[in-house]
């Protein structure tokens, strides 16, 4: 096993994020930034000598659809609403922070869309507060559809709308798994997919980021 | 197109809504025969008529009580208070009555006016005629709170400020007075809640509003000689905030740092590292820094006001030491 050097969170969350998106171990890095971390030309060059496996930037076309399946954190218990508004709030702000403005984001369960004007002014606090209020229907840009026990298939964007993102339903499954004593348990393990179809002119590393997103809200709930 | 003064802009700005909505009104100490104490309103009075154009007695309470009554009667008047420090004994009139009368009245009562200001330091002026309040301002739900930076911004957000529905607190950078800009010619209208990038840069996003926006600038100048390339966001707007501009800025540079002329506690740029914070947090590569005034009254000697004011030199040496660490 390689001897990892004594990981105290100095790298900053940027580095972090971008480690955990390359499937990068930071610990096994020599970082050459001020005080020794790791920075993004030393994650960069770690990833140019061992491609990352494959992420969401992988399954992603231009302009088509793509999906993701994200493993929910052990003993979670997120409810259907929850799951949807935490999806439609992460894939907002991710699109906005790739500079793609968001008007409104739907919340639908299949026929039922909501709406919140002038979303992009929001914090993300705020988002999930108007998400649970029920305003009234207008065009939006991004949709969300909950496809419940159908699981995740999406319909292509509407016309005016930018992206469709379709939450599939919360599967169980039982995997093996050995635990540092060499026990082996039988566990259960709960999955989510998301699928998320865009317009053409949305270019592929968008809609890759958006889903990188997702899974991360959805794995730290 | 004209270059003009940030000053003389102000009384253009007032010349084009008065000409374009005869609702519109000024009113305030010295505004009319003489043009203004910082001359931000000269020739108003020539052209539009003491009507419209309305001195007063030295009583803020008297103009903003006026101002008041006037915008829930069917005018759109902009109120001046000379020295923004003057807010201090106004707060009752602007805090509990203009920032609330559309929520008290059930929406039937809207007060659409506009309090022009003079903001900041930089003049010698000493602790009370100095202060950069956009702070206390930004504190009460309920008012918009403006700061241009350049004459063109000056035209366009006074406009935008005067045909708001809701009040608008309008400061103008005292120091920015005497500087000068090219503003295109016609009817310029800006739109609140619009920050704008005045140097794009790869490095570290750099949010400055008003007297601190071309010092920012200077700074980046001096950076980019060094290799550090520094974006400069403009705010203009404190209230409605652009967050969608900052944070995407955040996501591309990974730094984030203020510079504000309000003294450090509670100041506008903690509200928005709170936001950074919240929102963009695994873009940031390395600490918020705020470069601020101190949480002291504002001196009058020349040089201790000079030393507390963030200079071009602490904000590049600050941004600097901070991407060094």
């Amino acid at each position: 096993m390689t001897a990892l050097r004594p990981h105290r969170h100095r790298d900053s969350p940027r580095v972090r994020r971008r480690a955990r998106d390359w499937g990068v171990e930071l610990g096994e890095l020599v970082g050459t930034g001020p005080g020794g971390r790791v920075t993004e030309e030393d994650l960069r060059a770690a990833t140019a000598a061992a491609p990352p496996t494959a992420s969401a930037a992988a399954l992603v076309p231009a302009g088509g659809i793509a999906a993701v399946q994200i493993a929910l954190p052990s003993g979670s218990s997120i409810d259907r609403p929850a799951l949807v508004a935490t999806v439609a709030v992460a894939a907002l702000a991710a699109l906005r922070r790739r500079g793609v403005m968001v008007s409104a984001v739907g919340r639908t369960a299949l026929e039922r869309t909501a709406v919140v004007d002038g979303a992009h002014d929001l914090t993300a606090d705020a988002l999930r507060r108007r998400l649970a209020d029920d305003p009234p229907d207008a065009p939006c840009h991004v949709r969300v559809v909950d496809a419940g026990e159908v699981d995740a298939q999406v319909g292509l964007p509407r016309p005016g709308e930018r992206a469709v993102l379709a939450v599939g339903g919360v599967r169980e499954s039982v995997a093996v798994e050995r635990g540092p004593d060499g026990m082996v348990a039988f566990v259960a393990r709960a999955s989510v997919t998301i699928t998320i179809a865009t317009e053409p002119q949305v270019p592929e590393f968008v809609s890759a980021f958006v889903l990188r997103q997702v899974a991360r809200a959805l794995t730290s709930a | 197109m004209a270059e003009l003064t940030y000053r003389d802009a102000v009384s253009r700005a007032l010349a084009q809504e008065m000409r374009r909505d005869e609702r519109v009104v000024l009113i305030g100490e010295d505004v009319a025969g003489a043009g203004g104490v910082f001359k931000t309103t000269v020739g108003l009075l020539d052209e539009f008529g003491p009507r419209r154009v309305v001195d007063t007695p030295i009583s803020e309470q008297a103009i903003l009580g006026a101002a008041m009554g006037a915008a829930m009667t069917g005018l759109r008047p902009v109120a001046e208070i000379m020295f923004s420090d003057f807010f201090a004994v106004c707060w009752d009139i602007v805090a509990n009555q203009m920032a609330k009368a559309r929520y008290m009245t059930d929406g039937q009562v809207s007060v659409p006016l506009v309090i022009k200001s003079g903001n900041g330091g930089g003049l010698r002026f000493g602790a009370q005629h100095s202060q950069a309040i956009e702070n206390w301002a930004m504190a009460v739900p309920g008012l918009k709170v403006v700061t241009p930076s350049t004459p063109r911004d000056v035209v366009g957000l006074m406009a935008a400020a005067i045909r708001s529905d809701d009040p608008v607190l309008f400061f103008e950078a005292k120091g920015l007075y005497p500087t000068k800009g090219e503003v295109p010619d016609g009817e310029i209208v800006d739109r609140l809640g619009t920050a704008a990038i005045r140097r794009p840069g790869r490095h570290a996003t750099l949010v400055a509003l008003g007297l601190t926006v071309p010092r920012a600038l200077r700074a980046a100048e001096d950076l980019a000689t060094r290799g550090i390339d520094v974006e400069v966001i403009d705010v203009r707007s404190l209230v409605p905030l652009d967050t969608a501009t900052i944070l995407a800025s955040v996501a591309r540079t990974g730094r984030f740092f203020t510079v504000e002329e309000n003294p450090r506690l509670l100041g506008w740029g903690a509200e928005l590292a709170s936001i950074v914070v919240e929102e963009a947090f695994w873009d940031l590569d390395g600490p918020i820094e705020r470069i601020t005034t101190p949480h002291v009254p504002l001196p009058s000697a020349d040089s201790l006001e000079d030393l507390v004011l963030p200079s071009a030199e602490r904000i590049a040496a600050t941004i600097e030491k901070a991407l060094q660490q």
